[in-house]
């Protein structure tokens, strides 16, 4: 609404000094280590693969999740991460390759089929030691899967140059990988992590004394692209026994949203 | 316990004066009259600028007689169809903060603020919000006042100016009201010379009168005075229930109390608000539902009023088809907690709908192959049975996944 112009100068005078002095020191590292030692995080990988979710795509910096890294929703069994994993896997396989390495060998494919999703877009990895699954989600992002969703419920060991490799595959292809499941991973992984979100069942969703669905509370629990604390609720409807509520409900983000108008609620008078 | 009437009021500029700024943004500090005819075929004055306003010139005056109290003011007609499209995209802006909503000769609009809004955590980030939005709307920032009453968001907006905002809390609207002056009152002339005559100048010295002197001197002008004076006034707003934005309505065969059965009505809600966007071409990106129970169905609607539910839900994206529209509905419906005789479901924000294009081939489709190639690796390395294609089995008879699902590893 009203501007005050004499109050703006300044900071913009700041922002430019800033910018100048960060060009300067860009400048003189390259300028001592070479060019290629500082690079943007922006193009492809900053771009965010969105869900359909809007509060879950806003968890995430880019706006959907993160491309060109690792994510994780972390969450214990029954708490609805992998019933949310599959939804998202199935949305995004209506349009795009994707695939899933099942390290506990329980997912059900029909599952992805309920929530909408085109199981000829769909590669399974049932992999019984983590070593083969790790090599066929990298093998497969190379390959063209643009989401790679990979369940488990607790972690194993791997080496520290898998999940790199991975990293490396999905930096260089724009795609995604989400690891579900488990409350801790091992540290070679978390090294390579982009956002930890933490996944909490609220409650069931109960109609006529069946479980129809979960509500869930995500909430972002360590993040590299952003601050942590944002969240978000999705009700996650199941295929059965009542199939016409199937697929993930947007329930609201969890922080209120003021934006740019700090300004004008400054101004504000009360009284 | 009833939650506390608030009011919101914004002042603007007159719709047609906004257009005509549009289209000649020179005439902004000009004095301009912009005139229509009436019914009976008569030239009257629509809107007039400030400037034009300083002169004499007001709106509903005689165009001839404006003309004659400002001569040099440019002259122009206003656009019947460009206003009434102003005015709906205003409207829509409007009930996307309240349910109720008055909008009074094209240059003010009342809401009804009362409740909490579950979007904002405040009423000063609501209030900011409904400014941001009109402003958005109309290129103008409005002046907005929040109060109790008609009267003391009115003051209050007065008191903000354009482009500025003024909460008076509840219960406060005496105090914020002590130093109003008498001659800005929504009282008869003869009533506002009367009391200047006794030298009450302001509302602060209307409010120490007692009620049955006022009465005495002032007969029934002395009630409203005195309720005006302490924030009392109870003008209902005159909502513009007939054009809801874009809403579907659906009476029950009896008053149902469990909200689990509702949810099975939601395919068909979905079904009708589907075939309403269609007919206007329009897409949603926001859905209220209102529950109204026997009680309230005949009387007026609004939030936070008794035997009505209204909640309302944003999706991720435009939604304009049933099952766009099934999965926000279905989440309304499982937070109401009440009666119900009549279903409302209205859209918000309202947008023309995303181009759809024909599939014409899939993505994944040139992947395939290398894909393929991957897959054939990987089997060669570690076994055949770590990658598995799937599909489901033609006409499968149950959910059992052995039987509904054809595995193979090509």
């Amino acid at each position: 609404m009203k501007v005050e112009r004499a109050q703006r100068l300044p900071a913009e005078r700041e922002r430019q000094l800033r910018h100048d002095s960060l060009q300067g020191a860009l400048a003189g590292i390259r300028h001592r280590y070479g060019p290629g030692v500082v690079r943007w995080g922006g193009d492809r990988q900053s771009s965010g693969l969105e869900t359909g979710a809007g509060s879950l795509d806003a968890l995430f910096v880019p706006g959907g999740i993160p491309r060109g890294r690792l994510s994780w929703l972390a969450g214990l069994p029954g708490e609805g991460g992998a019933s949310l994993g599959l939804a998202l896997l199935a949305g995004v396989s209506r349009d795009l390759p994707v695939a899933l390495v099942d390290f506990e060998q329980s997912a059900d494919p029909g599952d992805v089929a309920d929530y909408g999703g085109r199981l000829e877009n769909c590669w399974w990895v049932r992999a019984p030691e983590p070593e083969p699954g790790w090599a066929a989600a990298r093998s497969l992002v190379l390959a063209g899967v643009d989401f790679c969703l990979l369940l488990a419920e607790s972690w194993p060991q791997v080496g520290r140059a898998v999940p790199a490799l991975l990293q490396a595959a999905l930096e260089e292809r724009g795609a995604v990988a989400l690891l579900v499941g488990g409350m801790e991973v091992p540290a070679s992984v978390g090294a390579r992590l982009g956002v930890r979100i933490s996944c909490r069942r609220e409650s069931w969703t109960m109609t006529h004394g069946d479980v129809a669905g979960i509500r869930v509370r995500l909430e972002v629990a360590r993040s590299r692209l952003g601050a942590p604390g944002a969240g978000c609720r999705l009700e996650i409807g199941f295929p059965r026994p009542y199939p016409n509520r199937t697929g993930i409900v947007d329930l609201g983000g969890l922080a209120a949203d003021d934006g740019d108008l700090e300004e004008l609620l400054a101004q504000a008078v009360v009284g | 316990m009833r939650a506390p009437s608030r009011l919101g009021f914004l002042g603007f500029p007159h719709l047609a004066l906004i257009l005509v700024w549009r289209a000649h943004p020179e005439l902004v500090s000009e004095a301009v009259l912009v005139g229509a005819s009436t019914v009976a075929g008569r030239e009257v004055v629509l809107a007039a600028s400030s400037a034009a306003r300083a002169r004499g010139a007001h709106p509903g005056q005689d165009f001839r007689q404006a003309e004659l109290a400002c001569p040099e003011a440019v002259r122009l007609r206003a656009d019947p169809i460009a206003v009434d499209r102003l005015r709906e995209q205003l409207l829509l802006a409007l009930y996307d903060f309240s349910p109720l909503v008055e909008l009074v000769d094209d240059s003010e609009a009342y809401l009804d603020l009362g409740g909490r809004d579950p979007r904002w955590e405040t009423e000063a980030a609501r209030a900011a919000h409904l400014g941001r939005s009109v402003q958005r709307i109309l290129g103008s920032a409005p002046a907005v006042g929040v109060g109790q009453s008609r009267f003391v968001a009115r003051a209050a907006a007065a008191r903000a100016g354009s482009g500025r905002i003024r909460l008076v809390p509840y219960g406060a609207a005496a105090s914020f009201l002590a130093d109003q002056p008498v001659a800005g009152l929504p009282l008869p002339p003869r009533t506002v010379e009367q009391l200047i005559g006794f030298g009450l100048l302001t509302c602060g010295d209307c409010a120490t009168i007692p009620l049955p002197d006022l009465q005495r001197q002032l007969g029934p002008d002395g009630i409203t005075l005195h309720r005006l004076c302490l924030g009392q006034d109870t003008a209902a707003l005159t909502p513009r229930r007939e054009t809801p934005p874009c809403a579907v309505r659906k009476v029950l065969a009896g008053v149902v109390e469990n909200s689990e059965s509702l949810r099975f009505g939601a395919p068909e809600l979905a079904a009708m608000l589907a075939a309403e966007l269609a007919r206007r071409n329009l897409a949603s990106g926001r859905l209220r539902l209102l529950l109204l129970d026997e009680d309230a169905a005949g009387g007026m609607v609004g939030a936070g009023q008794p035997g009505v539910f209204c909640d309302e839900v944003a999706t991720p994206a435009r939604v304009a088809t049933s099952q766009e529209l099934l999965p926000p509905i279905l989440s309304l419906l499982s937070r109401a907690r009440c009666r119900v005789l009549i279903v409302e479901l209205q859209a918000l924000d309202l947008a023309p709908p995303p181009a759809a294009q024909t599939r014409l081939w899939a993505v994944a489709d040139g992947r395939r192959e290398e894909i393929g190639r991957a897959v054939a690796r990987l089997q060669e390395r570690f076994g055949p049975e770590l990658v598995w294609r799937v599909e489901l089995r033609p006409q499968h008879p149950g959910d059992i996944p052995e039987e509904r699902l054809v595995w193979s590893t090509g």
